[in-house]
């Protein structure tokens, strides 16, 4: 018995070579494969970005795309190609802007597509969508397709595709005519974006919640102070319309 | 077969281990003793007060073989939380005897003391129980200057006596820098009682009531809901009341009035408007009845103006009362006590005209007056510090080192106290939340100052009683050790 359990054990550790993948690499965008921020059960290939809660000196974000390689790690940079699909509705130099150049770099298995989003007057009454494919070339492949499904939809995600969809549409939220009404007056874009400016805080969201109270009362003191000064200054604030911004009753 | 096989092995192995389970281990070491520590004279636990010395003296501590004492050794006291405030091991001392201040938040502590003879590297340890007493529940809050640099102190009330205890801060997250402006508590929120400390190097912030902690959310600025630099520094905080305060930065006033849901946003010395006004920094507010006005001076245009606690403006008074005609300076303003249950504004005015001095009093919230005569003090222009007594109505002040009481009713001036060559710094009434303190209300504060003592504990402070028909003060309690006292406030519980 002990003789077999020192024969087996010399033998069980011969070495088994396996063979490293071969051929082209493939790349394909993060987000539909791991997840958005890793969240395997948020697998995408569109995402939505407003401007509306940014205040309007904000004019443009860079938006980054992960991508990624099932492949080998190389010790140089490799070029990878992207296209703008016809079905997009954006205009590349207009709504959007992509840089020339863009590379997985050496030792790395992920890359950054940046898309620098310009935040347009058009956009604030509709959407725009940028639609962005990945192109083979002598690095790449990107022929990767998957069984996954997109949330509670029976489509195929898409791995070498992405839609960014870009708005900056701000309507007047939940709330407003329940209570803000009351305090800040008739809603106009104008007047919430000039609220957020003044005291220096991005656009609240009153569409889900109300305000708190405390805070919103500080707020909108900061407001009417600032809409009475510019009174008092000779420099009414005006509505888009030509007249000036008024409050609320209760203001 | 492979069962039996087994069965053998297994005697087999067994009778190797009985075998060898019982030979005498016959060894070949040369035992020597080696020098030990004999803790002896040490108790089974301490208690000490926080910020107090703790002081162990370890004279009866003996060595087996080094009998003076003299050989080379290693010590260090240890403490550990035994109330999982933390994991830490904090070393309080590296000497052989312990007598260091205690910074260690309260609780019950594992103590040890650890000596090492560092001829043999063989380390001894006694363990003992460490008490330290919260020593910062409730008394007074005194803002220093030392030599130009700001100190808080605190005269602690504990086990019904008060007792002094310097640099409370010493151990906290906090350093004052710059110079001292004020010292102010009231309970800010239901959860978080107020201890605010001023200064110019730090802005004004408030204090871990209970630890005196400290971290940037307690600035001020975080109080507010217009944006303000992070260490925004308010020349003045006045407590109106539960949740209730207001505050002067940036030449204007700010409102906190939580049950109202008014937090500090816009400065509030403005006409309903828009126009804004130079603001006094002598306020009005009374603090029992929170819906009584708040009472500022509008320098300028020369006139009393009010505050209805909640609206971000401020309204003229209507009153004509000979009090509120416009045009005097006011000198000085403060609600106090005087005058029944609803107390009474003080207001010393002066006429730029014809160079009088007036004190006005009235009700604030239906501006009612109810006295109001031309001062006749002795030299009443060069007063340098103004109070007015809650339970008489006299005017306190003093020129130099000497304090004086005027009566308003028979235009009487009495010197009460004349303090040599002492400067004196802060002459001053408080105001008090809780009934129990009361008495302390109507006493006089006086803080001196002597120049050409010892740094840092040459200020003094004193209380006095004020007796009926402008009788002597007299000295009812005496707290010594202080630097040139800039603030005092009184922490409540």
């Amino acid at each position: 018995m002990l003789i077999c359990a020192t024969v087996l054990s010399v033998i069980a550790c011969k070495e088994d070579k396996i063979e490293l993948f071969s051929g082209t690499d493939v790349l394909y965008f993060k987000w539909s494969v791991d997840g958005f921020n890793n969240d395997l059960s948020n697998r995408i290939d569109s995402v939505y970005v407003s401007f509306a809660s940014k205040t309007p000196d904000v004019m443009d974000s860079i938006y980054n795309i992960p991508v990624k390689i099932l492949g080998n790690l190389t010790d140089f940079d490799r070029e990878f190609k992207v296209q703008v699909l016809p079905t997009s509705t954006a205009v590349e130099g207009v709504d959007f802007v992509m840089p020339n150049n863009v590379f997985v770099p050496a030792q790395s298995v992920t890359a950054m597509l940046p898309i620098t989003l310009l935040r347009t007057q058009a956009i604030q009454n509709e959407v725009v969508s940028i639609k962005v494919g990945l192109v083979p070339n002598e690095h790449f492949r990107t022929d990767y397709y998957g069984t996954a499904e997109r949330n509670e939809k029976h489509e195929l995600l898409k791995y070498n595709e992405i839609e960014v969809v870009v708005s900056d549409i701000l309507n007047k939220p939940f709330w407003w005519d329940r209570i803000i009404k009351f305090y800040l007056g008739d809603y106009s874009r104008k007047k919430l974006t000039l609220f957020a400016t003044v005291n220096n805080i991005p656009i609240p969201n009153w569409e889900t919640a109300p305000p708190s109270i405390g805070t919103f009362f500080g707020q909108k003191n900061v407001f009417k102070a600032y809409l009475l000064e510019q009174k008092n200054n000779g420099t009414p604030v005006l509505e888009d319309d030509g007249t000036e911004m008024k409050l609320g009753p209760y203001a | 077969m492979i069962k039996n096989i087994k069965v053998q092995l297994f005697f087999l192995f067994a009778c190797f281990i009985f075998m060898n389970s019982c030979n005498k281990d016959e060894g070949n070491y040369d035992y020597v003793e080696i020098n030990e520590v004999v803790f002896e004279g040490l108790l089974e636990d301490y208690t000490v007060s926080r910020f107090d010395n703790l002081v162990i003296s370890t004279d009866e501590v003996k060595y087996t073989k080094d009998t003076d004492g003299t050989g080379n050794y290693e010590y260090s006291w240890e403490a550990v939380s035994d109330n999982f405030l933390d994991d830490n091991i904090y070393v309080i001392s590296t000497e052989k005897d312990m007598n260091q201040q205690m910074l260690l938040k309260p609780g019950v502590y594992t103590l040890f003391y650890l000596v090492k003879d560092l001829n043999t590297d063989v380390e001894f340890q006694y363990q003992t129980k460490l008490n330290v007493v919260n020593s910062i529940y409730q008394g007074w809050m005194v803002l220093n200057d030392v030599d130009g640099e700001p100190r808080l102190d605190m005269i602690s009330l504990l086990d019904g006596e008060y007792k002094e205890v310097y640099n409370v801060l010493a151990g906290s997250s906090l350093t004052l820098t710059g110079k001292p402006g004020f010292v102010e508590c009231y309970p800010y929120q239901p959860s978080f009682y107020g201890v605010y400390v001023s200064t110019s190097g730090n802005g004004t912030t408030k204090l871990e009531p209970d630890t005196f902690d400290w971290g940037k959310t307690n600035n001020i600025s975080y109080e507010f809901v217009s944006s303000q630099p992070e260490d925004l520094e308010v020349t003045t905080l006045y407590p109106r009341g539960n949740y209730f305060s207001v505050v002067m930065a940036n030449s204007g006033f700010y409102v906190y009035n939580r049950v109202n849901n008014v937090y500090y946003s816009t400065p509030q010395n403005v006409r309903a408007d828009g126009i804004s006004f130079e603001v006094s920094p002598h306020i009005s507010t009374s603090e029992s009845f929170g819906v009584f006005k708040m009472v500022f001076y509008d320098n300028t245009n020369k006139k009393f103006v009010y505050h209805n606690n909640y609206t971000s403006n401020c309204f003229d008074v209507t009153s004509t009362a000979p009090v509120f005609t416009p045009g005097k300076d006011l000198k000085y303003m403060v609600w106090n006590s005087y005058g029944g249950m609803f107390g009474t504004t003080f207001a010393i005015l002066k006429d730029p005209s014809d160079g009088k001095n007036y004190i006005g009093m009235f009700e604030s919230n239906s501006f009612t007056q109810s006295h109001y005569s031309e001062i006749k003090a002795t030299n009443f222009d060069q007063a340098e510090h103004i109070a007015i007594d809650p339970t008489y109505a006299y005017i306190m002040y003093n020129i130099g080192s000497k304090v004086y009481e005027y009566d308003v009713f028979t235009g009487t001036t009495v010197e009460m106290l004349d303090k040599g060559g002492l400067e004196i710094t802060k002459l001053e009434y408080r105001k008090f939340f809780k009934s129990a303190n009361a008495e302390l209300a109507k006493q006089l504060i006086v803080c001196t100052y002597d120049a050409s003592g010892t740094k840092g504990s040459n200020g003094i402070m004193e209380l006095y009683n004020v007796p009926a028909i402008q009788g002597q003060l007299e000295l009812n309690t005496s707290f010594s050790g202080f630097g040139k006292i800039v603030s005092v406030a009184y922490r409540e519980r």
